[in-house]
């Protein structure tokens, strides 16, 4: 139940957060863009190019376009945006920084599993998670072109491998999308959740 | 004297004119008839120029690194790159290979682009292929070749073409192969993101 429950919170909490019911009533919003992660300012608000699937479309983000509102604007990362929620580490992604953020897209946190995801998401657990979201944060602002190979320091105290191999791998995880600029960082997608050594699924 | 001077500066002006080379883009884009089609879509083009200047080189028939089964695709894709070279300096794009025969030679192909890749300081971007149609099985073999092949080639970047394009009902002509307006969007997109997501530093 506890379970269940802990699941519907994160599920309710990107759907309030989800823009796009907004977007749709906007003259801009839902329309088309060319350069996913470009923002424009029109309407009296601020739209952030989302890319979805084949096609990338304009969304309407929350003012400042910071790293937290640009996860909020683009499609397909609910669930990390969810998770920084239910640890309160939204208002932190909403300092100064500058951040950049790892960012798994929801079929990342997909593939740990139903169960792991389920118990990562229990009220207990949240120092846990919230350990795991800060593995995915660096205190610096790296652009997907200044990536350079070797350790990076993460918000966790520990480091990400960074390797230069069939483009930007970090740790296992690929960057999939890249460089979507915000006022205060840049966020990175990656196709895996990058796990620290010392997690261990079991121990849930 | 002056007036010799003067002379000499207006004909060193006119030469440094005439001589200017064209800027250099960030991509060659080396393909068949399937990645002709940009060629014919104004949106597909400006999105992918807006964000990285290139070269296409599309031809239909056009082979890997054999000639190609029209007059007019007589080079390989290889050789264009090569004769491309010192024109482009961040990736070469490679979305040919449907006109191949799959006769065991196409690891091979692979190695030899990756080789002249490294040789002119660049990433090598290969857009895999769609397992449809007639060219289904073909394509999967040559897909597998590509994952089996791309830990060995770290310059390697695989846009997974088959898997982003997996569903969609609109963006091919009746082949499922050939691409319709939407589909060419759809690629420059996915092209245009792999580009952005290139560090600018190479593998060792």
């Amino acid at each position: 139940m506890r379970v269940r429950s802990a699941a519907c919170a994160a599920i309710l909490t990107a759907t309030l957060l989800s823009p796009a019911s907004g977007a749709a009533a906007s003259p801009i919003g839902g329309t088309r863009c060319d350069v996913p992660g470009a923002s424009v300012r029109a309407n009296n608000a601020r739209f952030i190019c989302s890319p979805e699937g084949g096609r990338s479309v304009w969304r309407r983000i929350l003012e400042p376009s910071d790293v937290g509102a640009v996860l909020i604007g683009v499609r397909g990362f609910s669930i990390f945006v969810a998770a920084l929620g239910l640890t309160d580490m939204s208002a932190q992604l909403r300092g100064p920084g500058p951040w950049t953020v790892f960012a798994p897209t929801n079929s990342a946190f997909h593939a740990l599993g139903r169960p792991v995801l389920d118990k990562l998401l229990l009220p207990e657990n949240r120092p846990i998670l919230q350990a795991i979201l800060r593995h995915h944060l660096v205190q610096t602002r790296i652009t997907a072109r200044t990536m350079a190979a070797g350790d990076l320091a993460v918000l966790d105290g520990t480091t990400v491998r960074v390797q230069l191999r069939g483009g930007i791998v970090v740790d296992d995880s690929r960057i999939v999308l890249a460089d979507l600029g915000a006022t205060n960082g840049v966020v990175h997608g990656v196709n895996k959740v990058l796990l620290p050594s010392w997690f261990n699924p079991d121990d849930l | 004297m002056r007036i010799v001077a003067a002379l000499f500066a207006w004909c060193t002006l006119l030469i440094g004119g005439t001589a200017a080379a064209a800027p250099v883009k960030d991509a060659l884009l080396l393909g068949d008839s399937v990645l002709a089609t940009l060629g014919w879509s104004n949106e597909g083009l400006r999105l992918l120029e807006n964000r990285h200047p290139f070269i296409l080189r599309a031809v239909s028939c056009q082979r890997l690194i054999t000639e190609g089964c029209t007059g007019r695709s007589k080079s390989s894709a290889l050789r264009i790159m090569r004769q491309e070279r010192g024109k482009f300096n961040r990736a070469v794009v490679v979305s040919t290979g449907y006109n191949d025969y799959n006769d065991g030679r196409f690891a091979q192909a692979v190695r030899r682009f990756h080789d002249e890749a490294v040789t002119q300081g660049v990433w090598l971007v290969w857009v895999n292929y769609r397992e449809a149609g007639n060219v289904r099985d073909k394509s999967q073999v040559f897909n597998a070749t590509l994952r089996r092949l791309q830990p060995e080639l770290p310059r390697l970047v695989i846009v997974d073409w088959n898997e982003l394009s997996r569903g969609q009902r609109t963006w091919w002509g009746p082949d499922q192969v050939h691409l319709y307006g939407e589909g060419a969007v759809a690629m420059a997109r996915a092209i245009a993101e792999a580009i952005t997501a290139l560090p600018a530093a190479l593998p060792a």
